[in-house]
């Protein structure tokens, strides 16, 4: 009985708290923290993300973008290429690198 | 547009390691025209992709944004180099010699007499010593920032491969292979007359002085 009251209270917290993406819907610093463990998350985080993208809040939509631009290294991208920030992080790889120069930076709108 | 494309997208992925440094900040021009209320524009500058080997050394450079289609045979042909070739120091001076020769053999890469005109233009444009109308001057033939439906889009007029392109070659065939800082400068300032500077600037509209706004030919 107690194990079957346990397994219940598990059940029941783990339908009650939020998924990550809606806590983008939640004020400045909670959002501002869902998009740090997003980040801190990495590629595997852009699917979720993703989903985001499809909010009817454009404000969720806002966050989500930010979320994955700053995964991906690129402002809008949600499935192309993920940029590293500096040629100390590419060089030295088994690969050429494509160094792309610009003004302002990639991961923000208005780059 | 041109990294959002998927032909380029699946190219960049499959065979590079992508990386991209800002040169300097994006420049942002605030006119205040009194009473709270003010007009911002932003003046996105010129971009530079550089073809790199492992070790960091450009091998090649592509000046200026172009559209998806040109961007991708441009990558497509400097990967085919890499290739077959390894971009050794002597293959990446021979080619860019070569390349250069052909071109001035054909006279390619020339500005042609719009380009001239379009140069005179902005020189006029920009003359003025008053630099919120310098400004104002910049922001009409620079890249350009839309809002439309929350969504920000940057309009750009792509152009100018081959004026660009037979002065990499030159560039890359008369000096040591060189990292991309090394070689910022030189795209920046020489082949894309483009200062490297950047940041907020505000402008009182009381001060902006009279432009032409008749073009002579």
């Amino acid at each position: 009985m107690r194990r079957a009251i346990g397994a219940m209270i598990l059940a029941v917290s783990a339908c009650s708290s939020p998924k990550p993406i809606d806590r983008l819907r939640g004020d400045e610093r909670t959002a501002n923290e869902a998009i740090a463990q997003f980040v801190a998350r990495g590629e595997a985080a852009i699917p979720e993300l993703r989903e985001g993208l499809g909010d009817s809040d454009p404000t969720v939509r806002r966050r989500a973008r930010t979320g994955l631009a700053r995964i991906t290294g690129q402002w809008g991208s949600s499935d192309g290429i993920v940029w590293k920030r500096s040629m100390s992080e590419a060089v030295g790889k088994d690969r050429p690198i494509l160094a792309l120069h610009l003004f302002g930076k990639f991961d923000e709108e208005f780059c | 547009m041109t990294f959002s494309d998927a032909r380029v997208v699946d190219l960049v992925k499959r065979n590079f390691v992508p990386v991209w440094e800002s040169v300097a900040p994006v420049s942002v021009a605030v006119f205040d025209l009194g009473g709270g209320r003010s007009v911002r524009g932003t003046m996105g500058g010129e971009i530079a992709l550089y073809f790199c080997r492992p070790d960091g050394k450009v091998f090649d450079v592509l000046p200026a944004l172009h559209s998806p289609h040109a961007t991708y045979w441009a990558i497509q042909e400097a990967l085919a180099f890499y290739r077959k070739t390894g971009a050794t120091d002597e293959a990446i001076a021979k080619h860019h010699r070569l390349r250069f020769a052909q071109m001035q053999a054909e006279e390619a890469g020339l500005p042609t007499p719009s380009v001239e005109k379009w140069k005179r233009w902005r020189k006029l444009k920009t003359r003025s010593t008053d630099p919120g109308t310098r400004a104002l001057g910049e922001l009409s033939y620079s890249k350009s920032g839309f809002v439309m439906d929350s969504e920000s889009i940057v309009v750009i007029e792509p152009g100018g491969m081959q004026l660009f392109k037979r002065q990499v070659h030159q560039a890359l065939g008369s000096a040591p292979p060189k990292t991309p800082e090394e070689w910022k400068r030189h795209v920046f300032l020489d082949i894309l007359d483009q200062e490297l500077k950047g940041g907020e600037f505000r402008y009182d509209v009381d001060t902006l002085a009279p432009i032409s706004v008749i073009e002579e030919d």
